[in-house]
């Protein structure tokens, strides 16, 4: 289809009257230009319609379920914003934005490093396509089936888990049930289950990675580990935000696993902000003051996740 | 090429390229791969050895999941497919796992294809038709991807009751549109900045119509990514749990969202629980196997390439 002096056209109304097989004036070249923003703009309007419907119809309503109080009987009161200062003077919810960072932090350094080391062990490594697809097959898995799964394999009594250890003669550890291991649990449970999203993503960035780059530092005597520190890691640093950004939103939203897995315990060791207000939702009786906090996570996510995007499609051209 | 390796520390194919960095003794080299092989098929078994023990687990009553130590070996029992599949009454735990992989695949494939069709319009149209606000639409779409579900659930309840569709298949296929869409317009944005504009250009000088161009043309030459996006649009909507939960009770729900009546109440039926899961699993890697050649390759070019 590509022609070869089509190769320099940048816009093909422009070509057509400059080599003037069509009789049109800059003026129809604008109107051409209109029209083509006109065909854009048809295409793109379904799509944000349905995306406001969605997403933009529920989050005014929740905003103005926040900023009312619903008792118990009769119809809700406006509150202005004192469902909000409720929620910033309840210590829970400042304890379940701390789990949060304690899981989406640690999660999020464990994938990239060992997806990282993975991706690059299976660079250029003869059976490495079969490797790579089997590191990947638990990221398929439904994150709510897998919880439920290691929930079982897990439990300190009859699971597997602890049974292996015991035969190789490693300490027993209470998983899920005790606090201190209860964090790093999830946390070793989130990375076991999205290793193979880091690997998947730095896999490409290396292919991405000219060979010509990698020839002329090889030929100017660059060791491996030069060759990583100057030139492989910070052309990867695109990606790796790109992983923080994808991991980032969705182990926030995260219900699936943590919920099957711990379901916050114990006690609130695990309960990370989606729990905290999903337990408000469902077991307290005020929706203005789990709206408030909703709303409030909605903006910390909003925010950092915008940052993160920032740094992850910065180059995006459109 | 071997005359060269042993002069020079790099070897070079006829046309000057570099194949390989001959430095290194063979020997050294071999050993440093059978290293990496070590160090790989570690996390191979971590990976893989926890969904085999599901698998195994799925085939032996409940009683004996709890036994321990395990019992590595033991006469396969399809007691528990049996039970979960509805063979048994409901009064022994029966259930209609069927009903619900049907309105899995149901949700899956219902928001795959209008996020598909709407989000690759979307897509060609921002990318292609010089629209003036095209990063301001993709900023948007993100901005509302990022909110975290959770935060909408009690006006998604209010308003799906209001219309008395909670509980259809309806109400969770658009509400996970959602994902779908921001996702699908991402990726697809992605890929279509990697093909050349000349491609459309010479449709439109033929005279298409940029729908016709769309379809004609830009689509059959993104298959790669379309397959890519496709494939991860139906394994979220397949996995989704958050959504259905909220909006489900019994008709309509989905298998990640039944599995939970397995583990919770007094009586945890393991053997049930892991059958479920092999069988939610299962078409999952089927189609993972037939998608991954275009996995990694759908990976490399679009999105990530920015």
């Amino acid at each position: 289809v590509a022609v070869d002096d089509a190769a320099q056209v940048e816009d093909p109304a422009v070509e057509m009257a400059r080599s003037g097989r069509s009789r049109l004036t800059p003026r129809h070249v604008g109107g051409l230009a209109r029209r083509e923003h006109r065909s854009g703009v048809a295409l793109a309007t379904p799509a944000a319609i349905a995306v406001a419907a969605i997403i933009v119809v529920p989050l005014v309503y929740a905003v103005w379920l926040s900023l009312h109080r619903t008792p118990l009987t009769g119809a809700p009161v406006f509150a202005g914003l004192g469902e909000y200062s409720q929620v910033l003077h309840t210590p829970q919810f400042w304890d379940s934005l701390v789990v949060t960072a304690k899981v989406v932090v640690p999660t999020i350094a464990v994938e990239l490093v060992l997806g990282t080391v993975l991706a690059l062990l299976l660079h250029n490594l003869p059976g490495g396509n079969v490797i790579r697809l089997l590191i990947m097959v638990p990221i398929l898995l439904s994150p709510a089936i897998i919880g439920a799964d290691w929930s079982v394999m897990l439990n300190r009594e009859s699971g597997i888990v602890d049974y292996v250890l015991g035969l190789a003669h490693l300490p027993q550890v209470a998983f899920i049930s005790s606090g201190g291991a209860a964090v790093p649990t999830v946390d070793g449970a989130y990375a076991w289950q999205n290793l193979g999203f880091t690997l998947i993503v730095v896999t490409a960035g290396l292919a991405n990675i000219p060979g010509e780059l990698t020839d002329a530092v090889v030929i100017d005597g660059a060791s491996y580990l030069q060759r990583l520190r100057y030139l492989v890691l910070p052309m990867l640093v695109p990606l790796f935000w790109i992983v923080i950004f994808w991991r980032f939103v969705t182990l926030i939203e995260d219900y699936g696993l943590i919920g099957l897995l711990t379901g916050g315990g114990p006690g609130t060791d695990t309960q990370t902000v989606t729990l905290y207000i999903y337990a408000q939702l469902t077991t307290g009786v005020n929706t203005g003051f789990a709206s408030a906090a909703a709303i409030l996570v909605a903006l910390i996510t909003v925010v950092v996740g915008y940052v993160i995007a920032r740094f992850a499609f910065i180059k995006r051209p459109t | 090429v071997s005359t060269a390796a042993s002069t020079s520390p790099l070897v070079t194919s006829a046309r000057g390229e570099v194949v390989r960095h001959a430095s290194t003794p063979r020997l050294g080299r071999r050993m440093r791969a059978s290293g990496r092989y070590a160090v790989l098929s570690v996390f191979v078994v971590l990976s893989l050895f926890p969904l085999y023990w599901i698998f195994t687990s799925s085939l032996m009553p409940t009683a004996d999941v709890f036994r321990v130590p395990p019992a590595w070996t033991f006469p396969p029992s399809l007691v528990s497919y049996r039970t979960i599949l509805g063979m048994v009454n409901k009064t022994n735990g029966g259930t209609d796992f069927v009903r619900y992989a049907v309105n899995s695949i149901v949700i899956a494939v219902g928001t795959a294809i209008p996020s598909l069709a709407l989000g690759t319009m979307a897509a060609y149209g921002i990318t292609r038709c010089r629209v003036r606000w095209g990063q301001r639409y993709l900023s948007g779409v993100l901005i509302g991807r990022l909110v975290p579900p959770v935060v909408l659930l009690v006006p998604l309840f209010s308003i799906w009751s209001a219309l008395h569709m909670v509980d259809s298949q309806i109400a969770v296929i658009v509400t996970l549109l959602s994902f779908g869409l921001p996702f699908v317009i991402w990726m697809m944005s992605g890929f279509f900045n990697e093909l050349p504009r000349e491609l459309d250009e010479a449709a439109m000088v033929d005279g298409a119509s940029r729908l016709t161009c769309l379809w004609r043309v830009i689509v059959p030459a993104s298959v790669a990514g379309l397959t890519v996006t496709a494939f991860f649009v139906l394994l979220g909507a397949w996995n989704e749990y958050l959504i259905p939960i909220i909006l489900t009770q019994n008709n309509a729900e989905p298998i990640a969202v039944a599995i939970q009546s397995y583990v919770s109440g007094f009586n945890t039926q393991w053997g049930e629980l892991f059958a479920a899961s092999t069988l939610a699993f299962l078409p999952v890697l089927v189609a993972g196997a037939f998608a991954q050649r275009y996995l990694v390759r759908g990976f490399t070019s679009g999105v990530l390439k920015g």
